[in-house]
């Protein structure tokens, strides 16, 4: 058998469920592992390694008593440090949230207990899950950026400190970083998954997003904590379906759709000669390979995107702001600026013209399972002043679609590269599906160096 | 009857309200972003959703 720290999701669970791994022991090989490797990494902000390793007797001793909670008894979860969890500190990268323990835990961290679930400990996020860069190394190149927001959730996954760690992205903070760590994103329809207990950064754009190394693991953090909440204001009131039942009906070869245009200018003659390379090989697997245009409205996503962020991230907020702009870092303290300054007539359109860019794009994907684009328009860049480029996520965000990330090879520098599809809204089930007959025709399997 | 203001006007609003908000100092600090948020208006100025179209601050599933 594997290094208890080398398992996914599914197969930890797995193994606990088969009595051939304790809960405890998976605790601890975690923990062991952080303690060799994330002083070069500086994935983690905080772990209590006492409350992860009484947890996990505390699965153990249910498991003996009553036998699984759920999917993911004994397995322990990272979490983005946006996340509350009651009793523990939730400071969001901030100065500002240095000292802030929430009372109570986030919708989606309740949904991982329930389901047997542990929580190892808060994963770095750059300031306020923004643009300032945290602290986290891209483990496949420490000069890189890992990407951001979901920087240290996606260290952590990508070095095997944990098999499944929480991120949100409000632009593209969970599939850049995932594609630049080579680990599967799984950014969800807008309102699929609770927000309530996630520090914000713009309500009508948050998603919480799932960083696994498998795209069936995406699928099991999904069935997890999928579900409506009448706490979250932007929460889908839709029933949820057996996601893994739902990919093996798609477990055949899809109808991909090709996207051009923007993503093709947008990319590095490398990174764009790879997506073709990718689809290609998909072809050559079965799949049928069409190309798709983006529809006019495509041009003003982005800007609606940044307006919208900008307003809201302003409201939020506006009254720690008044006293203490000084400790906000230089990129979220000038996107809170430039939210107090747009007008309420440019937002609202933009609001009304991202209504119309979803419209457009849902139409856009009839006529085949899913389209896919490159995941970014190159690989992590040589910059730690900046988390990268999320132009090829912010549309999908804007539009609240689903999409996914599937690792597909490495660049000529050693970096990864990655493929991602988006799918109608909620149909996470089709896009699940299509990610993992892709990910099988693929077979591409990325581990970085080891720095144990 | 009003007329669309172009990117320098946006971009001079933007500085006006900027330096009366942040001061003249800040003001001068974010140059470049006003830039970039007076082009992303002007984007979206320059583009108006159908008449029927209601803002989309939580998405409905389809």
């Amino acid at each position: 058998m594997s290094e208890p720290h080398q398992l996914g999701i599914a197969e930890a669970a797995d193994a606990i469920r088969q009595g051939e791994l304790s809960p405890s022991d998976l605790a601890r090989s975690l923990l062991d592992r952080i303690d060799a490797i994330d002083g070069c990494l500086q994935a983690w902000a905080t772990i209590d390694r006492e409350e992860v390793l009484g947890a996990a007797r505390q699965r153990e001793e249910e498991m003996s008593r009553s036998g699984p909670k759920g999917p993911i008894h004994g397995v322990p979860v990272g979490l983005k440090d946006i996340f509350y969890t009651a009793g523990m500190k939730t400071a969001a990268g901030s100065k500002v949230y240095a000292d802030f323990v929430p009372d109570y835990d986030a919708t989606v961290v309740t949904k991982i207990k329930n389901a047997g679930g542990v929580v190892l400990g808060k994963a770095v996020t750059t300031e306020f899950a923004s643009g300032d860069p945290s602290p986290s190394k891209n483990p496949w190149n420490r000069a890189h950026t890992p990407g951001g927001s979901s920087s240290g959730s996606s260290v952590a996954v990508a070095t095997q400190m944990c098999a499944a760690a929480l991120g949100s992205q409000t632009g593209g903070s969970t599939c850049r970083p995932a594609a630049y760590n080579g680990i599967v994103g799984l950014k969800p329809t807008y309102g699929r998954l609770s927000r309530h207990g996630v520090v914000p950064v713009s309500w009508s754009l948050d998603t919480v997003g799932i960083l696994v190394r498998s795209i069936e693991d995406a699928a099991v953090m999904l069935q997890v904590m999928a579900g409506y909440d009448p706490r979250d204001p932007g929460s889908v009131d839709a029933p949820v379906p057996d996601y893994r039942q739902l990919m093996d009906l798609s477990d055949k070869p899809p109808r991909i759709g090709l996207l051009r245009g923007f993503f093709q200018e947008r990319s590095t003659p490398e990174v764009w000669a790879h997506t073709e390379a990718v689809a290609e090989q998909l072809r050559q697997a079965g799949a049928t390979v069409t190309d798709v245009t983006l529809p006019d409205s495509f041009a003003t996503a982005h800007s609606c995107q940044r307006i919208v962020s900008s307003v809201e991230c302003a409201a939020f907020h506006e009254e720690n702001f008044r006293d203490r702009a000084d400790e906000y870092g230089p990129r979220i303290r000038s996107s809170i600026e430039m939210g107090m300054l747009i007008p309420g007539v440019h937002y609202l359109q933009a609001q009304r013209l991202r209504r119309q860019f979803r419209e457009d794009m849902i139409a856009m994907l009839t006529g085949v399972d899913v389209v896919m684009t490159p995941a970014t328009p190159a690989p992590a860049p040589e910059d730690l002043t900046n988390t990268g480029d999320p132009a090829f996520q912010v549309p999908w965000t804007s539009a609240g679609l689903p999409t996914a990330v599937v690792p597909s090879g490495l660049s000529e520098s050693g970096l990864p590269v990655a493929v991602q599809f988006g799918a109608p809204p909620l149909q996470e089930g089709r896009l699940l599906g299509v990610a993992r007959w892709s990910e099988r025709a693929l077979g591409v399997s990325l581990s970085p160096p080891d720095y144990s | 009857m009003t007329v669309r203001r172009n990117r320098e006007e946006l971009l001079h609003d933007l500085a006006v309200r900027a330096e009366a908000v942040l001061g003249e100092e800040r003001a001068a600090l974010i140059a470049a972003a006003l830039e970039q948020t007076a082009r992303q208006l002007d984007e979206i100025s320059s583009t108006m959703p159908e008449r029927d179209v209601e803002p989309a601050f939580y998405h409905n599933p389809s």
